[in-house]
């Protein structure tokens, strides 16, 4: 079964989402974002990147996120509001704008609530290895 | 001319960076990065606002600066769903069960300063949507003074003066000091707040001389 791992940054609607007991079942790893940068993703296949994050540490992260996608694991980038082209280059039609490679890139309009994540969460369980799946915009049924 | 007697920690992140660049903000506060706040000295300051957004691990850390801060006299104001207690005599955030938009409706528990020409109405509704203003509340002691309700008796803003030295203010829902622009009585609350804060602060310092 593949691991999800989440950054997680300590303010509420991140708590709410990912730590509560309901939950929780889906997430296999918690990543503290301040000490994100000294931890290993090694033990886990997909990583969430949610919105909301401080963007100092964000950008002390950028790296980090990018190789660990190039390495052909799978991330979830919750991109509201960052611009979709920061952590991982993407365009309005979902097709990945810069870097090479095969891995699939998904795009989903999705609000970032409560409600929705749940479904987020059982969609991060469900993604085959090596796709990115971004997260941006209004509200949208969270298909794909 | 910027007065720069109140500390905003600011969460740093994509949604805050209009209310970051605002000339109220600018003008109003001395705006740090949450995670500077364990190196600042806190003894110029009269006030401390910690935003929705802030990292609530980080601040359980810093949670004795923060209670010494109250204890000499000063003012926290909170935003947002506290969900540790890392403030004075709080208790974290629950959910208001909700059947309908009217569930959301805010009520004024008397006028008060803070809310002076500020219309309930336009507190509950944004664009014709209940919810954003407040959803919950934080369970509190007795000694409160309520400021807002939502149906059913619960509170969603409220001023505590005995848990310590000092005033906490706490309101279960978005930052108060960025209702801008609105084109509605709420604008009126961001300015009514600071000078709030600023009496406020008078008045603690004042019954500290008179002890």
């Amino acid at each position: 079964m593949r691991k999800i791992g989440v950054i997680y940054s300590g303010i509420a609607s991140h708590y709410r989402t990912f730590k509560e007991s309901k939950y929780r079942k889906y997430v296999n790893e918690y990543f503290y974002f301040p000490d994100f940068e000294h931890a290993s993703l090694a033990n886990v296949d997909i990583l969430i990147v949610p919105s909301q994050l401080n963007g100092t540490l964000l950008k002390q992260a950028k790296s980090k996120i990018q190789q660990y996608t190039e390495d052909g694991a799978s991330s979830l980038l919750l991109v509201h509001n960052l611009g979709s082209g920061f952590l991982i280059k993407i365009g309005k039609n979902g097709k990945r704008t810069s870097g090479g490679g095969s891995k699939k890139i998904l795009r989903v309009d999705c609000i970032y609530n409560n409600q929705n994540m749940i479904y987020l969460l059982i969609l991060a369980w469900k993604m085959r290895r090596g796709t990115n799946t971004v997260y941006s915009g209004r509200a949208k049924k969270l298909t794909n | 001319m910027t007065d720069q007697s109140l500390l905003m920690l600011d969460p740093g992140h994509a949604f805050g960076l209009r209310n970051r660049i605002h000339p109220f903000t600018r003008e109003n506060f001395h705006l740090i990065d949450q995670y500077d706040f364990s190196t600042v000295d806190l003894e110029p300051y009269k006030g401390l606002v910690i935003q929705e957004f802030c990292d609530q691990e980080y601040l359980l850390q810093q949670q004795d600066r923060i209670t010494e801060f109250l204890h000499h006299g000063k003012i926290v104001i909170f935003c947002g769903h506290l969900f540790l207690n890392l403030l004075p005599g709080t208790f974290p955030f629950i959910p208001k069960s909700v059947s309908s938009f009217r569930d959301y409706i805010i009520s004024k528990e008397s006028e008060h300063e803070i809310f002076e020409g500020v219309l309930a109405e336009e507190m509950t509704f944004n664009k014709g949507v209940a919810g954003f203003f407040a959803r919950g509340t934080h369970p509190h002691k007795e000694e409160v003074e309520v400021l807002l309700r939502l149906p059913g008796g619960m509170p969603t803003t409220y001023i505590d003066r005995t848990s310590t030295n000092g005033t906490i203010f706490v309101h279960a829902g978005k930052d108060l000091f960025n209702y801008h622009a609105q084109n509605k009585s709420t604008n009126r609350i961001p300015a009514q707040l600071l000078q709030w804060v600023h009496d406020e602060y008078g008045r603690i310092q004042g019954e500290e001389k008179d002890a």
